[in-house]
């Protein structure tokens, strides 16, 4: 047996107040029912971009418009097959530094924080959609629901050792409250939508 | 001895520099009235929080334990710690038995609490805090002035110096955005090269073991997801019971805090990766202590959004050093009496009690309501200034007495009438420093009532 | 209507004039207005400094003094809050409970009891900043608080004013920030507390107010101290002395 625990349970025990018991979370309607444009208009609001799958080729000619040529892309969305530069779980960190941009498929999107669900299956290492310099998630459309109740209700958060709702880029205003794209992680976030 | 006022009237004498300061919160503010104008059920919002903390809080016992089981299923490492000491230790024990010298740290003030950075650097660790604002105030080896935003108290062009001394920019940059760039650099190359890295936590789910770690930079996944050694420290009211509560939770933090609809990561760690090892730390120091204060437990519902900073006219109008605690401002106010009573007695009474904290608060805690009864806890300890408790001790005496008061009111009118301006306005009279003293009409209200109905 | 008239200690010794205007007001509106004697205060001064014990005779006196009325009236916000929120701590016998929910502030009393929507008569031809003062507005909810959401109505306080005849009501850019008055704090944090003050006669400088108005009578004594050492051109008055004016 632990000491501190038990200690610490036991001075829990004794002061903490009477059970009371959790209160109902009703079903909240969603503010607006388009719920792919509310996705949509949000991740702009919070510094991200979008695009339909079909004005998105992920060529190597469009990476090098949208990016710059000369780049390390690494895509592991089956969709798209860019296979230029495969990572695995074996990659070491400091090749995954190098990276540009990655290409990421997300499991589900939330429209009122523009936020993109990623878990451990979808990457081939945590880390990836945060030391990339640029991310591009992907959903499908039908994938995105209005609200973060809506969300946790469909997801299983355990499923996974690791998941997270990435919603736009890495950003900070430390600085005099002025707000500053690419802080540690991605500088960009792309969201690519199939519709 | 009052050291927030005394600190707070240092603060001040740069006017300028205190209207930039009230400004720069007052638009996190405003930021945040617009976030919560757009969901339609933000009170419904604050009330289901607050129910759910106080669910919490009166099964904590059972929480913690099942939090602690399903962790320790999932393959994590639970550690219990009873106090700032014990937290200290166990993380060097972790970090000395895999071996790991230098230590990353993403935002926690939890460890800010405990002193744990100062103590692992005496004890041979490297530690590099990698949220931007955190990194900017160790370089400048002092505390966060803000719980969210721990360099709002400096300019850019003092941060421009400082990176110019550590990190060798440019002399006279003050750019933000190069300034960011520069210390993307500076940290990636210790985010990379990390041996563990650490975080606090926002919130840990009963019923899956797993803790919610909120960013917007992703200092905090960069380093766990590099090292092989992730430390998540919580508090032991981090608690929640369900993952569909963090519905709830998420949605409210961020918009209290900056005005976002959410953090750009919202991290659900429950399993670390294949060949790596995940610790929680789950901390008590001094919260079962304030569990049992009926009157003060429900500020352990707080999930330091820093709102009640932000709002509070006091904090912004004084800065959160003025304070002298980890946690500043309001929330610090009602928090860290109970740690030291003795030492922040001056804290409940660095208030108007204006109630903006407690309507700004998410999870509706009673914070102008708890300064109160600090107040009454201070008094009662008898660490008042005595002066100010005879002076009340004497009022309250007088205005039990009609007729006591009735002579008091209206010798003291006389004697503003009358007295000369240089002995009204004594050096004594903290008032009249900066104000001119109420007029002292030569009747009172009662005084011409009684005379018109005898009339 | 048989209404007790509670008028708070300051306000008695330093601004007899918003007394006579809170009574005239009434009386005006038909009200029979009992004015006890040897009413003296509601022990706010004490309990706010953490001196609650100090405060409890005052509040035993003032229990004795109010038991008698069906409705105790006073122009004070923050004085009625205190006996409502913080007369708990004395025995809670029927006479306690029913003045702790029968204690009113006025504007409270004019619109929830008398169901009064204006005061004929009133004119006050000036431009009008006024100051929500905190235990009013957050302690007895007389009208919206900038932090909480979903409608909230104009106070009553603005809308009777809004009545008045040829009144301007100003809006401030921080429509309920402290004046930074707070009782003792106004001594012992007397810097920080000058410094809010300032601040909010800036608010209704830059939004060219003549005459800032409230409904606690400390908030203006405090806001007026700053407006007479730095000459301001303003002037404070308490809203019972705008509304008890005639001239329509």
């Amino acid at each position: 047996m632990n000491p501190s625990r038990e200690a610490i349970l036991a001075r829990i025990r004794a002061h903490k107040p009477s059970p009371v018991p959790p209160p109902e979370i009703p079903a909240f309607a969603p503010a607006r029912e388009d719920t792919v444009a509310w996705f949509q208009a949000t991740l702009e609001a919070v510094g991200a971009t979008w695009a339909w799958a079909e004005d998105t080729p992920l060529s190597p000619e469009w990476f090098e418009k949208h990016y710059g040529a000369g780049l390390r892309i690494v895509g592991v969305d089956p969709d798209w097959a860019i296979t230029d530069n495969p990572v695995d779980s074996q990659t070491p960190l400091a090749e995954l530094n190098k990276i540009d941009v990655a290409v990421i498929p997300g499991k589900l999107g939330v429209a009122e924080n523009g936020a993109v669900w990623v878990d451990e299956t979808c990457v081939p290492q945590r880390i990836l959609p945060f030391i990339t310099q640029h991310l591009i998630l992907t959903l499908r459309a039908n994938q995105i629901v209005g609200t973060l109740h809506q969300a946790y209700q469909q997801l299983a958060v355990a499923e996974t050792g690791f998941s997270i709702f990435i919603a736009g880029p890495s950003k900070t205003a430390d600085i005099e409250q002025a707000l500053v794209k690419g802080a540690q992680g991605a500088r960009t976030t792309l969201v690519v939508i199939k519709s | 001895m009052n050291q927030h006022a005394t600190k707070a009237k240092a603060f001040i004498q740069d006017e300028a520099r205190t209207n930039w300061h009230d400004e720069a919160l007052w638009f996190i503010r405003a930021k945040r009235d617009q976030a919560t104008a757009l969901v339609a059920e933000w009170e419904a919002l604050r009330e289901l929080a607050s129910g759910i903390k106080d669910h919490v809080l009166g099964n904590l016992d059972q929480y913690l334990e099942q939090f602690s089981e399903r962790a320790i299923a999932n393959g994590v490492q639970v550690h219990w710690a009873r106090d700032a000491r014990e937290h200290n230790q166990i993380v060097l024990g972790i970090l000395q038995q895999t071996n790991a010298t230098r230590l990353v740290k993403s935002k926690s003030m939890l460890t800010e609490e405990c002193g744990l950075s100062d103590y692992l650097v005496e004890n041979g660790v490297s530690v590099v805090d990698t949220d931007l604002g955190e990194r900017i105030i160790q370089l400048r080896e002092e505390p966060p002035s803000h719980i969210v935003l721990p360099a709002i108290h400096l300019k850019k062009e003092e941060v421009g110096e400082l990176f110019h001394e550590h990190l060798g920019t440019p002399a006279g940059l003050s750019d933000p955005t190069q300034l960011t760039e520069a210390a993307r650099h500076h940290l990636r190359d210790h985010l990379v090269g990390c041996d563990a890295a650490l975080t606090g936590v926002n919130f840990a789910i009963a019923e899956t073991g797993g803790v919610v770690v909120c960013t917007n930079e992703g200092n905090a996944d960069m380093g766990v997801h590099s090292a092989p050694v992730q430390i998540h420290c919580m508090g032991i009211e981090k608690i929640i019971p369900r993952a569909q509560d963090l519905g709830i939770f998420i949605r409210v933090l961020a918009r209290s805090a900056t005005g976002q609809p959410s953090t750009v990561y919202t991290a659900h760690h429950h399993r670390p990766r294949p060949g790596t090892q995940m610790h929680i730390v789950i901390v008590d120091n001094g919260r079962t202590e304030q569990l049992g204060r009926p009157d003060f437990r429900n500020s352990l519902k707080c999930i330091r959004c820093g709102a009640c900073m932000n709002t509070c006219p006091i904090y912004r109008r004084s800065g959160g050093h003025s304070y002298g605690t980890t946690v500043p401002g309001p929330i610090g106010s009602i928090l860290t009496p109970g740690f030291d009573l003795k030492q922040h007695a001056d804290l409940p009474f660095a208030s108007t009690l204006c109630g903006s904290c407690s309507d700004v608060c998410p999870v509706k805690i009673n914070i102008h309501e708890q300064l109160y009864q600090w107040r009454q806890a201070v008094v009662e300890a008898g660490l008042a200034d005595p002066a100010k408790v005879q002076t009340l001790n004497l009022s309250g005496a007088i205005l039990a007495k009609p007729w006591w008061y009735r002579i008091t009111g209206r010798l003291a009118r006389l004697a503003l009438r009358w007295a000369p301006r240089w002995l009204v306005y004594n050096r004594w009279n903290t008032w009249g420093q900066d104000r001119e003293l109420p007029p002292a009409p030569r009747e009172s209200f009662q005084d011409w009532y009684r005379k018109k109905h005898k009339a | 209507m048989r209404v007790a008239l509670f008028i708070p200690c300051y306000i008695d010794q330093f601004y007899p004039q918003v007394g006579r205007a809170t009574l005239a007001l009434l009386e005006r509106l038909g009200c029979e207005v009992v004015y006890p004697l040897g009413q003296t205060c509601c022990g706010q001064p004490m309990a706010n400094a953490g001196c609650e014990r100090d405060a409890l005779q005052t509040y035993h006196h003032f229990v004795k003094t109010f038991s008698d009325f069906p409705y105790i009236v006073s122009p004070s916000g923050s004085c009625v809050y205190h006996v409502r929120q913080h007369y708990d701590v004395i025995d809670q016998t029927a006479v306690v409970q029913a003045i702790r929910a029968r204690t009113l502030e006025l504007s409270e009393f004019l619109i929830d009891v008398l169901g009064i929507q204006a005061i004929p008569g009133a004119r006050y031809p000036h431009r009008v900043g006024i100051h929500a003062s905190c235990h009013g507005l957050r302690g007895l909810r007389l009208g919206p608080s900038s932090e909480l959401r979903g409608s909230q109505p104009p106070s009553g306080i603005h809308r009777l004013l809004e009545q008045v005849a040829d009144i301007e009501i100003v809006t401030l850019d921080r429509s309920d920030e402290c004046c930074g008055f707070g009782g003792t704090f106004a001594v012992s944090e007397a810097s920080v507390s000058v410094k809010m003050g300032a601040d909010r006669l800036a608010d209704h400088l830059r939004n060219g107010v003549e005459v800032v108005t409230a409904s606690d009578m400390s908030c203006l004594m405090h806001l007026e101290g700053i407006i007479r050492r730095r000459n301001y051109p303003l002037r404070v008055a308490h809203y019972a002395e705008i509304l008890n004016t005639t001239g329509v």
